[in-house]
């Protein structure tokens, strides 16, 4: 794949990239590092995609390996692996103090508490994929995919009930 | 608040963020994609390295005793020293095809995460042995290396060596045992429970 290809696919998963990234990471430094993982990561799987699954189930799939694993790395032995300064993704006019929906900050802390698995897991559920997407993304059942998303539902209703 | 709020409320936020988002284009063609691909694989390429160095070390004690045939005790540790090295070799071999069996795009997060984790494991139990492994090649090459290039025989005077020995195993098994103790120990029940925490994770029904 060239530059300019992949440059494409970025921009048209950027949305998709910023949020997972804040999800994993709560300060500034980490979500650039984990940015440029997650963009590393993407270039050096494209040329390997062969079809075989969507590729917004390909990008997913990378971005939330890539996320977990930085995730869990020690913090005192994270290395960065690009030695860019500044986010490539970015919100240029709002940073650091973008606005948002109240909702969303709330909905950001609580991601912030639960494991690395059920956070992946209401990422997909809050971008509405399909029950099929979800267990193809993560690598469970669509059965248990349901069964975990109703008790989702039970404990963001008791979450955010006030 | 039902979840479907909750995916409305994010819905908005990602149409809201489509307007805003940059990506800063220049900066990333700037980046050698490439150089940075290379930097991610540095763990398979060190145990690739590690490798080399092993295997040029066999080398050397090979060669040494070729120099000293016919000395018994040489023979014996140098033999040691080797299969301390060839097992090193075997493990590092063993870990960079793992690391090179590990693609981010091929698994499904819960497959890729333990075979990550697992491999993490591995690498910290083949760590515990691997010190101890260090320890021996290096009591066992001193005296080969030392009679080699000085020309003076450690054997020759065991009320010295064998001392000497003993104060570097007992120093090297007190480090190795706090190291266990603080680090690998420490670092394979946090991957252990990772591990259980997908196991859980993925086959609740």
């Amino acid at each position: 794949m060239n530059k300019d290809n992949f440059i494409s696919v970025v921009k048209d998963n950027q949305n998709l990239i910023f949020k997972i990234c804040n999800s994993y990471c709560s300060n500034y430094e980490d979500r650039k590092d984990l940015q440029q993982d997650i963009l590393i990561q993407l270039w050096n799987s494209f040329s390997k995609f062969d079809g075989r699954v969507k590729i917004s189930t390909w990008i997913y799939r990378i971005a939330l390996n890539t996320a977990i694993s930085f995730y869990r790395k020690d913090r005192k032995r994270k290395e960065k692996t690009v030695g860019i300064d500044a986010s490539v993704i970015s919100l240029p006019d709002y940073e650091p103090g973008f606005e948002q929906d109240e909702r969303i900050s709330l909905l950001y802390k609580y991601l912030e508490r639960l494991n690395e698995m059920d956070k992946a897991l209401i990422l997909l559920v809050l971008e509405d994929k399909s029950y099929r997407d979800m267990a193809e993304i993560l690598g469970i059942s669509e059965t248990n995919v349901a069964t975990k998303i109703s008790r989702i539902k039970k404990r963001i209703k008791e979450e955010f009930k006030h | 608040m039902e979840i479907n709020e909750l995916k409305d409320a994010w819905a908005q936020y990602d149409k809201k963020l489509s307007k805003v988002l940059k990506l800063n284009e220049e900066l990333l063609r700037s980046v050698n994609l490439e150089k940075s691909t290379f930097a991610l694989k540095k763990p398979m390429i060190l145990e690739l390295l590690n490798m080399v160095i092993q295997f040029c070390v066999i080398n050397v004690i090979i060669a040494l005793l070729i120099q000293l045939s016919g000395e018994t005790q040489y023979f014996i540790t140098g033999l040691i020293g080797s299969l301390m090295c060839a097992v090193s070799f075997v493990f590092s071999a063993v870990k960079a095809s793992r690391f090179y069996d590990l693609l981010y795009y091929d698994l499904s997060v819960m497959h890729f995460q333990k075979k990550m984790t697992n491999l993490r494991i591995l690498i910290l139990r083949l760590r515990k042995i691997e010190y101890l492994i260090a320890v021996i090649i290096g009591i066992t090459l001193l005296p080969l290396i030392v009679k080699a290039k000085a020309g003076v025989d450690l054997f020759g005077d065991l009320t010295v060596f064998i001392p000497a020995v003993f104060g570097v195993v007992g120093l090297g098994l007190i480090f190795g045992v706090i190291l266990n103790l603080k680090v690998y120990d420490k670092s394979i029940k946090d991957a252990e429970s990772f591990l259980n925490m997908i196991e859980k994770f993925g086959n609740e029904e």
